[in-house]
């Protein structure tokens, strides 16, 4: 731990930064007592802006659900997707929101083995949004199935046909995968609430607090619940590990498994994958950065804390425009005339303003961000957030869309129709995601109570 | 049953220490705290927790159960699809290490609430809050 | 009298890699970049990310980095196919200008880099920074040029970052034998551990990620480089021995949290994973390069020994950190 020296000259432009959530050496208890005042107070009744934007999101929700109605009803060619564009906006939502799922799991999991600091800010909201976000991201598969009612032949079960499902294709590797990836986050997202939820039923009353009693589970905090509390904590994040890892590299492998140039190359597992913790990443800021202001949580997530954010970014788009000009390079240095046309096509053909915005948000952008005065100014963190979202989203379509419709026979070249319903879907999956973060935020602690807790009883010890 | 609150930790940690020292045995004695501690865990000699074997047991469980799965029904159905072989063992992989993940979560988690007695029926109707205190229950010497 | 003996080693590297014609100097050299580089890359890593675990063994590692300056005069060709019909990028003047200048600014920065974090000057992270960055241009372009071209027009865009990562593999196997030889555990020995049990399941990934692809989607040009190679005498066997030695077995050793404290099985491990990279290279070079045993053991001395001069003086130094 730091010194009481160190700490003084945080201030200055040595590279020390400290997460310390309040200055003053006060009495932990009170410290104790405060933290749930401030995170259960953000449980409070709801003002006007919340109900406003909640009546935006579900509108938005509510839009979703009848463009997918009348998709349902009118069938599939409402989508935009034709020959040769067979995937078209749903897969890149759902990769989008897949992508977005993994960097809450990095924060909560991955950041806990490595004994991050700053994670105490943002795990809870991180592993909200994981949870959220696999919701969303299941539904596409769904929706773009068309006969939404056949979805469970998807699933490997007997039947009196004897039919099984094909164990050797991607999609089913995405089945497997991304069911575990939500079982998993579900899983640790609900363990890691469980003494947040014991601390809640002690300050509310009524209905609610019967509700927390039975989702606490009759938790108390004895010597061995906590001993095994400890040791699963720290199995889930052992195993949530792997899965940041290997279920976006299994998304990516839907396309990497095809013959179709810029989609068959062997490193989309590691792109996809940065590219996610990535996009994640700015999902984050752009959620806790209103967040702590409307919810006054400002000394329990600081500027250090997003500053560290915005390196995990600044990381992530480095190696995401790494894999831009690899693979770039790559086309060019082998003799394949396929590889080099798609190329061409991406750079300077019809979806290149898409492809040059891409560039922008995703490269250039984030470059800014070796500023260390930008990086810890919020309404710039906030700014990039949104353009660093709109950059990784235009990613999956521009690699979609371009691949298809540019492949090996010009004959078969074309593009896809705009198409209102799926942009109708599309808005429709941000209003869910953001309708269910919204009631997240109203009904469970946003941060880690009892690890903020332990924190502070540490560093009162140490320092 | 004897009751011992406290608002410090340090004023816990200490009377854990006179209470041992005074003779008591570390299994008649219950702490409740709200945050863990791991000196009090390391006096009152906790033992390590069991639930590696949960979670091993799981997880070769669903490595097993993924490669017995493909290969079963791909031996049951024998469809050659794309030029692979029937039982082809790099994609069953990644089946199988989905299902050791969560296999091996879900027994980690059913281990958890087994070897806490979760959940509790009689705290979830009548918790005995205790806050943020730090508390010592001492069993009475039968 | 030390200073001399180095640079009269290193001059005798120089001088056999020169003259080496049969392509056996990749082996060695390939072998001794990804120690050197990825002993700075380590630390540097580490400083980056505020890890304090890496100040005990900082001193040793960044000792390797002057060794970064015989680089660029280590690079020369071997048997290229495209040597036969040029391109634009595979040209011998072209090759022989990007590599050795690439080599240079990284053996550069390396350096300002280890001065800057031995001083702890406030400019060490912008240094970090500068090699990481340089690292990745010059190790794509070694990993690229000097081997993915062997099998030209074969690619594949994870060749590269699977380099990158040996280096990183490599520079934490070089932790362990540090820590072994000054018989030091403490933290270092613990996080180097598992952070290498980490690298092995992150390698395991990409490696079976490269082969998957390429398995899947059964392009002739793409599978050659496997089939080729299984065809050969030993092909698969080095193939299986690498995955063996780079993932099986780390990862089963290091799942055992009391095996990443003990110095005497990290220091086996540390072997058995360079010897894994052994087997790597070897793969990669199998059908194109005629590995000579003189030259081999030659180059080898002279590449190891020089490596083990420049970190040896530094071995007893330890840094408490701030």
């Amino acid at each position: 731990m730091l010194s009481g020296a160190a700490r003084r000259q945080s201030g200055a432009a040595t590279a020390r930064t400290h997460f310390c959530m309040k200055p003053e050496r006060e009495n932990p208890a009170t410290f104790f007592e405060q933290v749930e005042a401030d995170v259960l107070g953000a449980m409070q009744k709801p003002e006007k802006t919340y109900w406003l934007a909640l009546f935006v999101a579900m509108s938005c929700f509510g839009i979703g659900l009848a463009c997918w109605g009348w998709q349902i009803y009118s069938g599939m060619h409402t989508s935009g997707k034709n020959n040769p564009v067979g995937w078209y906006m749903y897969i890149t939502d759902f990769v989008f929101w897949v992508g977005i799922a993994h960097s809450g799991t990095l924060i909560s999991a991955v950041l806990f083995l490595f004994r991050a600091k700053f994670r105490k800010a943002f795990n809870r909201t991180a592993e909200a949004m994981t949870v959220i976000a696999v919701m969303t991201a299941g539904l596409f598969p769904l929706i773009h199935l068309g006969r939404v009612w056949f979805f469970y032949w998807l699933m490997p079960y007997p039947n009196q046909r004897l039919l099984w499902v094909n164990f050797r294709s991607p999609l089913v590797w995405d089945v497997f995968a991304v069911s575990t990836y939500f079982t998993v986050s579900a899983v640790f997202f609900y363990v890691g609430l469980l003494p947040d939820l014991a601390i809640a039923r002690r300050r509310v009353t009524g209905i609610q607090q019967w509700i927390y009693r039975v989702l606490s589970l009759g938790w108390r905090g004895t010597a061995t619940q906590w001993t095994h509390y400890e040791k699963l904590y720290g199995f889930l994040a052992a195993f949530a590990t792997p899965l940041v890892i290997s279920v976006h590299s299994v998304v990516s492998w839907d396309f990497a498994m095809s013959v179709i140039p810029g989609w068959h190359t062997t490193i989309f597992a590691p792109y996809f994958v940065a590219g996610a913790i990535f996009s994640g990443c700015a999902m984050v800021l752009t959620l806790t950065i209103p967040m702590r202001k409307v919810l006054r949580l400002e000394q329990y997530i600081t500027h250090d804390h997003f500053e560290a954010l915005a390196k995990v970014m600044l990381f992530t788009s480095l190696i995401v425009a790494y894999a831009y000009i690899l693979e770039y390079a790559m086309a060019f240095y082998t003799t394949n005339v396929f590889e080099q046309a798609h190329f061409n096509f991406r750079l300077l053909g019809d979806f290149r303003y898409p492809y040059w915005l891409m560039c922008f948000c995703n490269v250039l952008l984030p470059l800014t961000l070796f500023v260390r005065k930008l990086r810890r100014n919020l309404a710039y963190l906030m700014v990039v957030s949104l353009l660093v979202n709109v950059g990784m989203w235009l990613e999956r379509f521009i690699i979609i869309v371009t691949g298809l419709s540019h492949d090996f026979d010009p004959y078969v070249w074309g593009n896809p129709n705009l198409s209102w319903i799926a942009i109708g879907i599309t808005l429709g999956s941000f209003g869910m995601f953001f309708t269910f973060f919204l009631i997240f935020v109203k009904v469970l602690p946003v941060l880690a109570i009892t690890e903020l807790k332990e924190e502070r009883a540490h560093e009162t010890i140490h320092v | 049953m004897k009751r011992f609150t406290f608002d410090d930790k340090d004023a816990f940690l200490a009377k854990l220490k006179e209470l041992l020292a005074s003779g008591v045995p570390a299994r008649r004695i219950q702490i409740v705290t709200p945050i863990p501690v791991h000196e009090a865990l390391h006096m009152l000699k906790v033992p390590a927790s069991p639930l590696k074997f949960f979670t091993f047991t799981g997880a070769l469980t669903g490595f097993v159960a993924g490669f017995a799965l493909t290969i079963y029904t791909s031996l049951s159905w024998p469809l050659i699809t794309s030029g692979k072989p029937i039982v082809a063992i790099p994609p069953y992989m990644i089946i199988a290490f989905e299902l050791t993940i969560l296999l091996g979560a879900l027994a980690s988690l059913i281990g958890f609430l087994h070897l806490n007695r979760l959940p509790s029926i009689p705290h979830i109707l009548n918790p005995d809050e205790t806050g943020n205190q730090y508390v010592i229950f001492v069993e009475e010497d039968q | 009298m030390k200073r001399l003996t180095l640079m009269a080693v290193c001059a005798a590297l120089v001088v056999l890699v020169q003259l080496d014609t049969s392509g056996t100097h990749l082996l060695p050299v390939l072998l001794g970049m990804a120690l050197t580089t990825g002993a700075v890359l380590v630390v540097a890593a580490a400083e980056l990310s505020n890890a304090q675990w890496i100040a005990p063994v900082k001193r040793p590692l960044l000792a390797a980095a002057p060794l970064l300056f015989v680089f660029p005069f280590l690079v020369r060709l071997a048997s290229y196919p495209w040597l036969a019909h040029e391109t634009r990028w595979l040209r011998p003047d072209f090759f022989l200008a990007r590599n050795a200048g690439a080599l240079l600014v990284l053996a550069l920065i390396g350096n300002l880099y280890r001065r800057a974090s031995l001083t702890e000057s406030p400019a060490k992270r912008k240094w970090a920074v500068g090699y990481l960055l340089t690292f990745v241009v010059a190790k794509t372009m070694v990993a690229m040029d000097w081997v993915m071209s062997f099998d030209y027009p074969w690619i594949s865009t994870m060749f590269p970052v699977l380099y990158m990562v040996e280096c990183f593999d490599a520079g934490l196997a070089l932790i362990g034998l540090i820590c072994f030889v000054r018989r030091q555990t403490e933290n270092v020995l613990y996080d180097a551990a598992t952070l290498l049990f980490g690298f092995a399941l992150f390698w395991g990934g990409l490696t079976f990620a490269q082969y998957l692809t390429i398995w899947y989607a059964n392009l002739p040009e793409e599978v050659h480089y496997f089939t080729l190679r299984f065809g050969l005498m030993g092909g698969r066997e080095f193939f299986a021995g690498a995955v063996a030695l780079l993932f099986v077995v780390p990862f089963s050793v290091l799942l055992i949290h009391r095996a990443r404290k003990n110095h005497n099985v990290i220091f086996v491990l540390a072997h058995l994973v360079l010897f894994g990279l052994v087997y790597q290279r070897t793969y990669h070079l199998l059908p194109y390069v005629n590995l000579q045993l003189d030259w081999l053991l030659a180059e080898s001395f002279a590449m190891f020994g020089a490596l083990a001069l420049c970190i040896r003086p530094d071995l007893g130094q330890t840094d408490r950190g701030v």
